[in-house]
């Protein structure tokens, strides 16, 4: 017995007596209160149930507004001073709950034997963007078995993240065609030629993965897999910074933070300069044993950051400002210059990508309603729309009589207009 | 993708089931207009319930949407059926369902 179940079983014997209690109630005004309580019920459930959205919108529009609307019509006409009487079929009552009974069971027994507990979350489609990190190879286009998910892609570009299906791919990588009309492209799968490296690729559901073409020391160039988790972070404030070490040879490589107040002053120590590492020891690609991308997450705000490996300063990056809820990607690469054959050291920053909402927060109930519920929400709205001059209308007094016309009238409306001229004196109740 | 809960959704489903059925028992017994009104809208909770249930079990969030949408649509239910009411109380002067059966002739 958790402390989550002993709350439910509390919160849900309220919210069965409390709907008890509205059923047989006599007084209208009581029963709308009972009715509160059950909605506050069901909005505390729903925060339960990871939807605080739609918690505060039940309390707000149910409990608050559609409840206030049933006390305003219970109080203008009077329903709350209604008296007991007799039942006109008295069969109805234990009928009623008869059969309301055998449903309940059969509910409870389809229910319990349904093994509905037993339905997984939906895996998502696994998404995979390629980044060229290799120097000095020509722009490239990647293909997935026969699929081609970027085209002409050159150093340091990456192409946007795309769903595909889950599965073992082969990940073949073609000089890019240079036409200018891309449709005239011969496809390299079809036409034999020989690509210029050939991966196979795991993706798993539910996983984000950035490749990265990089090459080894001796110019031959292979895929690197490296995980980019998109999923929701815990704060605001906060974001994934992955640093990738694509150089093919070498000591492990760390990023570390400069302080930019103290890391230029002469007077101060390597010690003293306040530096933090921020990832450490990132291996070659082609050593065994270390890992060449760690994940971290950090706060946001204006970074300057270092490559360096032991004590040697390899290269400064600019300040960068990191952006909340975003996962960046920083490589440290090689890079061909023009007119020299040693690669020099270049740190590769990807155009951040925001991660995703957690689940049944405003946020992506925002984003959904906006952009996949779109014609539903307007819809809707159009309807209470409708729905507000229909009640107005509806409750509109006759103003203007028709003075000494005649109309033909039917005996129906006759003995109506007879009955309505002489209302009871009795009103019903339940 | 929520975390996994310590309670298991048929919990949520059953304590919905139980709900709905009193809502139906509401809308078979009593007499009163407005009563039914709010035994259809225990109804309708009981159903937003379930899916709220499953759209965490699946990790969809479609199904928060759908019970949104449900609410819109149960608040311009609401607002139409009470001016209904307002309207035949003014005319007939009861609200006794038993004895609005004047459109049967």
């Amino acid at each position: 017995m958790t402390l989550e179940l002993a709350i439910f079983i509390i919160v849900a014997a309220v919210a069965i007596f409390s709907a008890a209690f509205m059923l047989v109630s006599r007084n209208a005004v009581h029963s709308a209160l009972f009715l509160v309580t059950n909605f506050l019920c069901v909005a505390f459930f729903y925060l339960m149930l990871n939807a605080p959205f739609l918690g505060m919108i039940q309390v707000t529009v149910y409990a608050g507004a559609i409840m206030v609307l049933f006390m305003f019509v219970i109080m203008l006409l009077g329903a709350e001073r209604l008296r007991d009487e007799e039942p006109r079929y008295p069969w109805l009552a234990p009928g009623a709950v008869a059969l309301t009974t055998i449903f309940l069971v059969v509910a409870f027994v389809s229910i319990v034997r349904g093994n509905v507990g037993l339905l997984k979350p939906i895996p998502h489609q696994p998404q995979v963007r390629f980044v060229h990190a290799a120097p000095g190879a020509p722009a490239v286009d990647v293909y997935l078995n026969n699929e081609k998910m970027g085209s002409d892609l050159a150093y340091r570009e990456p192409t946007e993240f795309t769903a595909v299906r889950a599965g073992d791919y082969n990940a073949l990588v073609f000089p890019a065609c240079t036409e200018a009309d891309q449709s005239k492209c011969p496809d390299p799968i079809k036409s034999g030629t020989a690509p210029v490296v050939v991966n196979s690729i795991r993706l798993e559901p539910d996983t984000t993965t950035t490749v990265l073409i990089t090459s080894t020391a001796d110019q031959k160039l292979f895929l690197m897999t490296v995980p980019t988790d998109m999923g929701p972070l815990d704060s605001e404030d906060t974001l994934r910074l992955t640093a990738v070490n694509a150089l093919p040879s070498g000591a492990p490589v760390s990023l570390i933070q400069l302080d930019p107040a103290k890391e230029y002053r002469a007077d101060l120590t390597p010690e003293q300069r306040g530096r933090v590492v921020l990832v450490a020891d990132l291996g070659a690609t082609t050593s065994s044993g270390v890992s060449s991308a760690k994940t971290i997450t950090l706060n946001k705000g204006d970074y300057l950051l270092a490559w360096q490996r032991g004590d040697e300063r390899l290269m400064t990056l600019d300040t960068l400002t990191m952006k909340p809820k975003t996962h960046e990607l920083l490589i440290l690469a090689p890079e061909m210059v023009a007119g020299q054959t040693t690669p020099r050291l270049t740190s590769i920053r990807l155009k951040p990508v925001r991660t995703e909402e957690a689940f049944g927060s405003p946020q992506q109930i925002g984003q959904s309603l906006l952009s996949a519920f779109l014609l539903p929400f307007e819809l809707v709205s159009l309807l209470l729309l409708v729905a507000m001059v229909g009640a107005i209308i509806l409750t509109r007094e006759e103003v203007v009589k028709r003075a000494r016309q005649r109309l033909v009238v039917s005996p129906v409306v006759r003995r109506i207009n007879r009955a309505v001229r002489n209302p009871s004196a009795e009103s019903s109740a339940d | 993708m929520p975390a996994p809960s310590s309670i298991p959704v048929e919990y949520f489903v059953i304590l919905s089931a139980v709900l709905f059925i009193m809502g139906v028992l509401g809308v078979l017994v009593r007499r009163n207009a407005i009563m039914i009104f709010m035994s259809i809208e225990l109804m309708l909770n009981a159903a937003n319930l379930a899916l709220v249930g499953f759209a965490r079990q699946w990790g969809e969030v479609g199904g928060q949407l759908i019970v949104f949408f449900v609410i819109t649509v149960a608040a311009a239910e609401v607002a139409v059926g009470l001016a209904l009411i307002v309207a035949i109380y003014k005319s007939k002067k009861t609200i006794d369902i038993d004895e609005l059966h004047a459109l049967e002739g």
